[in-house]
């Protein structure tokens, strides 16, 4: 960039497939010496795709990637640290039982006659750390650091490997302010060094903070480029949407009902700072916009019974309710299409009619106890028919059944319980564009019907195009209402990100 | 039938012809080999009978992705609890214990108020030193207070002046009061003997028994078969001959039967104190979030200790108290066909454990396939998470398994021990939560939870038991069953793995060809 030498690192066209989903679509990435380079864009913009491409962990399509002007193939993680590319995911990956010294050399111990070296694996492990900067011992529990102190000791590890470029997924997503601080020094540091940074983050103040330039991918492209002065919030932001709303979510106006749903001063149990008060009417479709981890399952999980409350009041109907498990919540009249199908949606080695009855088994007894499998049968008949799920019979155990139908079986589940109010959590994750479609077509239908839906998505045209009414949460915290007139990817983003 | 079970009464079949075969001699003539005499198939029911009942319970626990390793003891408790409630012993009815003996004085000093003895009865004294069995006559009766060093009064007592030998070394003992025989009838081919009393014995019942005792000719007993009260006297039908050296010289002490527990009390007090045990595995499963194998593993020791405590690490049993009423219920059966062979009848039948497993049986599978809580119980075995986020108290539910597992393994405990009618509190049981773990295994059931038919665990327990046999008929040295039956589960737990890992490999061909999306 500053010269006529080729960049450290470049990215041309790369395009990556996944089922149904085209995750990269030819996007173009350099990346100097000594360069913090922010990767920014929405969730499902291709980001993490990318990076893992850059890692080794997965392989692109078409497209190629060039080191010093070279093009190199990095297949794996292993010919990715040949090529001195280091990545650090998101979650820790480290043993937290060993020594810091054994974690930033796991897998590659020095070894003399067969046995560690141990000595030899601390000092080395020591000179890195000191190199970084930091103040922990080789011979440290792991386990004795804080969450920001281990998440250093993955750049540690990294560096041990002498990268040259490291890339950052979201590093400070579950550090303290003062720890992200003192990641932020450590990647100035390491940029002093000549070491080049790709970093993503949602958080954008993080961005304006540390990037020398900033990406932004959209829907899997480039969808432009910014740096120096330009690395504002507001160019960010309408860089990173900025699309016209398609017809494709076919919401009308309906009448909408008296208040079903009262939440005052819920506290979760994960975010025990902020108290969150709302209401939703009879018929009303309302969208909890944020970032990820910005507390929204958490909210449907309490409001749900799965996660005790600290504190606060639920009324259904204008009756107070208890919270105290799931059973209270359906009880009252909720229901829940949480966002991990496979592990909290749906019974996978089970039948399909099986799942569908699975919640109703109890509102439908017969007998003090006995099952009513006349009554069904006949509901997963008619959720089969009316949800038009794509099955060979209902006895088809549900794994073998592809995401949209298997989503469709979790809410139908629901439906054949009639609940007065229908929590969807990333309704339409990982399931293809028709079956979206549907979805958001039955979700009309139920409001249309009297049904009270609040869902939570993380796909911003999702939440313009759905809802009456947004709430966005920042933090743990509901940042703000939005109006269906005020509802712009740029107004939610704003209060998404924390600008007010 | 599931694929699962089809494929295990398959191996049943197979190795019913097999032992059949094996064990007739020429091979052809399989019906008079020895697997399949009568008594073997009838023993075979049985024991499949009462292993059953293990399994089936079992099978609950596996469902659930638990482990419930303390049948064993469970059988065990419940064997020696079973015996300890309904323990019988008899008392003569007026026995009382002496407090001081003075055999200058002939006076034998009894503590209290005693209104049981009066001049002119006969009296005989047992457990004192020298005088073995003495008989006595009381010539005086008195009440006297006693008193302390201090002269101060200490209760009353009564003290009785006796005609007859006493020991100078005699200072203790008890006395029971003896009765003279006034009639009796040596019984005949049309009747029972018969004995009659002077005098009204309102406490005596049917069961209760005599002590007779001569002065010279020593003692028998005899249990009483009806009592029959009238002006004065009381006639007793007795059970058995009272032989041919009975005479009037005979004197009478009445022992009165007590038994701890009516029957129906002693079983349901069982089955309730193994519900308390079943729930308290359940709690520490589901609340305290315990691993199951690590409660039953401690459930296992702790019975098997408590057993040996309660009946002293001594073999318990029931005599012949229970022969007509709970005994049958183990080793009784219903008798399909008799015969005559070399004399002497045969018969065959079917053994009434067959009758106890068949209604739980039926009663597990109606619980499992039509209730509510049966799904459930499916359900949480193979997603929990999922099972709890659609409504469902899968604490309860996995709890009440572990109920069901113990209550079924003390009611095979209770049968094992009627059937047995003897108790060692050390092996009773030992392995049996192995034999129906592995039974479930054998079933269908997987360890991984979820899966598992109760017609499965019964077939897999009939294996379980041929395999046993087979051992037993072709003279393998019985050193080898523990090999043959570890072989066996592992062969069981090998099948499971390999099917699943081959179902895993077809559903990702199957994942692939379908268009799933994956999230970038």
């Amino acid at each position: 960039m500053l010269n006529n030498l080729p960049p450290l690192l470049e990215v041309r066209q790369i395009t990556k497939q996944f089922p149904g989903v085209r995750a990269l679509r030819g996007v173009d990435l350099q990346l100097g010496t000594g360069e913090v380079l922010a990767v920014i864009g929405e969730n499902g913009a291709g980001k993490s795709t990318l990076m893992k491409i850059l890692a080794g962990v997965q392989s692109p399509d078409a497209g190629d990637i060039l080191i010093d002007g070279r093009p190199v193939k990095l297949d794996s993680v292993a010919s990715a640290l040949e090529s001195r590319i280091a990545l650090i995911h998101q979650e820790l990956n480290l043993a937290t039982n060993l020594q810091v010294g054994a974690n930033i050399y796991l897998g590659r111990e020095p070894r003399r006659l067969g046995i560690i070296d141990r000595r030899k694996l601390n000092r080395d492990a020591n000179e890195v750390l000191a190199r970084l900067g930091l103040a922990v011992k080789a011979t440290e529990p792991l386990s004795r650091l804080s969450i920001g102190k281990q998440q250093l000791v993955e750049i540690a590890k990294a560096m041990s490997v002498n990268a040259r470029v490291l890339i950052m997924d979201e590093p400070t997503s579950s550090l303290s302010s003062y720890e992200s601080e003192q990641l932020f020094k450590v990647v100035k540091d390491l940029r002093a060094k000549g070491i080049s940074v790709v970093y993503i983050s949602h958080r954008l103040a993080e961005v304006r903070e540390l990037a020398d330039r900033v990406v932004v991918l959209r829907d899997g492209a480039n969808a432009g480029e910014l740096a120096g002065e330009e690395i504002t919030h507001n160019n960010m932001v309408q860089m990173m949407v900025g699309r016209e709303i398609s017809q494709y979510y076919g919401r009308q106006s309906h009448p909408i009902g008296d208040t079903v749903l009262q939440v005052d001063d819920l506290v979760t149990s994960k975010w025990p700072k902020h108290a969150s008060s709302f209401s939703i009417r009879r018929g009303e479709i309302v969208g909890i916009a944020g970032l990820v981890g910005a507390g929204r399952s958490e909210l449907l999980q309490t409001l749900f019974g799965i996660d005790r409350p600290i504190r606060g009041t639920v009324r259904m109907n204008g009756k107070l309710i208890r919270l105290k498990n799931p059973r209270d919540a359906i009880h009252a009249g909720m229901a829940l299409v949480p966002e991990d199908r496979k592990h909290h949606g749906l019974i996978v080695d089970m039948p399909v009619r099986e799942n569908i009855g699975l919640a109703s088994l109890r509102a439908h007894q017969r007998f003090g106890g006995f099952r009513n499998a006349a009554r069904e049968r006949s509901d997963s008949r008619q959720m089969i028919d009316k949800l038009r799920i794509k099955t060979p019979h209902d006895r088809q155990i549900t794994r073998f059944l592809s995401g949209g139908n298997q989503q469709k079986i979790v809410i139908g589940k629901w439906l054949a319980l009639n609940p007065s109010l229908l929590l969807l959590d990333e309704p339409t994750r990982g399931i293809d564009v028709g079956a979206k479609q549907e979805i958001y077509r039955l979700m009309e239908q139920l409001a249309k019907d009297g049904m009270s839906i609040l869902f939570v998505s993380s796909e911003l045209e999702e939440i313009i195009g759905m809802s009456d009414r947004t709430l966005v949460m920042h933090e743990g915290r509901l940042a703000g209402e939005l109006q269906r007139n005020e509802l712009t990817e740029q107004a939610i983003m704003a209060l998404a990100t924390g600008q007010n | 039938m599931s694929i699962k079970t089809l494929g295990i009464f398959g191996l049943l079949l197979a190795l019913s012809i097999f032992m059949a075969i094996m064990t007739s001699n020429p091979w052809y003539d399989v019906l008079n080999g020895t697997f399949l005499q009568p008594n073997n198939i009838e023993n075979l029911l049985r024991r499949t009978s009462m292993y059953g009942l293990l399994g089936i319970g079992v099978a609950f626990v596996i469902i659930t992705g638990g482990i419930d390793l303390s049948i064993g003891s469970i059988v065990c408790l419940a064997g020696c609890l079973l015996a300890l409630f309904l323990q019988v012993n008899y008392q003569a009815a007026d026995d009382y214990s002496v407090s001081k003996i003075k055999a200058e004085e002939k006076s034998i000093l009894l503590i209290g108020k005693v209104p049981a003895f009066g001049v002119g009865d006969r009296i005989r004294l047992s457990g004192a030193r020298r005088a073995k069995n003495a008989l006595l006559n009381i010539s005086e009766v008195e009440q006297v207070q006693l008193e302390n060093t201090q002269g101060q009064a200490a209760g009353s007592a009564t003290m009785l002046t006796v005609e007859g030998d006493i020991s100078r070394d005699d200072d203790s003992g008890r006395i029971a009061k003896v009765y003279p025989v006034s009639d009796f009838k040596k019984s005949t081919e049309s009747s029972a003997s018969e004995l009659v009393l002077d005098g009204a014995f309102p406490k005596l019942r049917p069961r209760d028994q005599l002590t007779l005792v001569h002065p010279q000719q020593g003692q028998k007993q005899i249990e009483i078969v009806t009592v029959k009260s009238e002006k004065g006297s009381t006639t007793l039908h007795l059970q058995r001959d009272l032989g041919s050296d009975f005479s009037k010289e005979w004197l009478v002490i009445p022992q009165l039967r007590h038994q701890r527990m009516p029957v129906p009390l002693a079983i349901l007090s069982v089955i309730g104190i193994a519900v308390l045990l079943g729930l308290i595995h359940g709690l520490l499963v589901t609340r305290v979030r315990l691993q199951p194998f690590v409660v039953t593993l401690c459930g296992l020791l702790i019975y098997r200790g408590a057993s040996r405590w309660l009946v002293s690490d001594q073999p318990v049993g029931f005599g012949n108290e229970f022969t007509d009423t709970l005994s049958p219920l183990g080793s009784g059966k219903w008798v399909l066909h008799q015969w005559s062979n070399h004399g002497h009848t045969e018969t065959f039948g079917i053994p009434y454990p067959l009758f106890i497993l068949v209604f739980v049986a039926i009663a597990a599978a109606i619980f499992l396939n039509m209730t509510i809580w049966g799904r459930y119980l499916l359900a949480l075995g193979r997603n929990e998470e999922a099972a709890r986020y659609s409504g469902i108290n899968t604490a309860r539910i996995t709890a009440i398994a572990y109920v069901i597992c113990t209550v079924a393994a003390a009611m095979g405990g209770m049968l094992f021990a009627i059937d047995s009618n003897s108790v060692s509190p050390s092996s009773f049981g030992n392995f049996f939560e192995l034999y129906a773990i592995a039974a479930a295994v054998l079933g269908g059931c997987s360890l991984r939870g979820g899966e598992g038919t109760v017609l499965g665990v019964i077939i897999g327990t009939a294996v379980m038991q041929i395999l046993n046999n087979l051992i037993l008929l072709m003279k393998i040295s019985d050193e080898l069953e523990f090999a043959i039956i570890g072989l066996v589960i592992l062969i069981g737990v090998i099948s499971d793995e390999l099917i699943r890992r081959f179902a895993a490999r077809r559903r990702a061909i199957l994942e692939a060809k379908l268009n799933r999306t994956v999230s970038a």
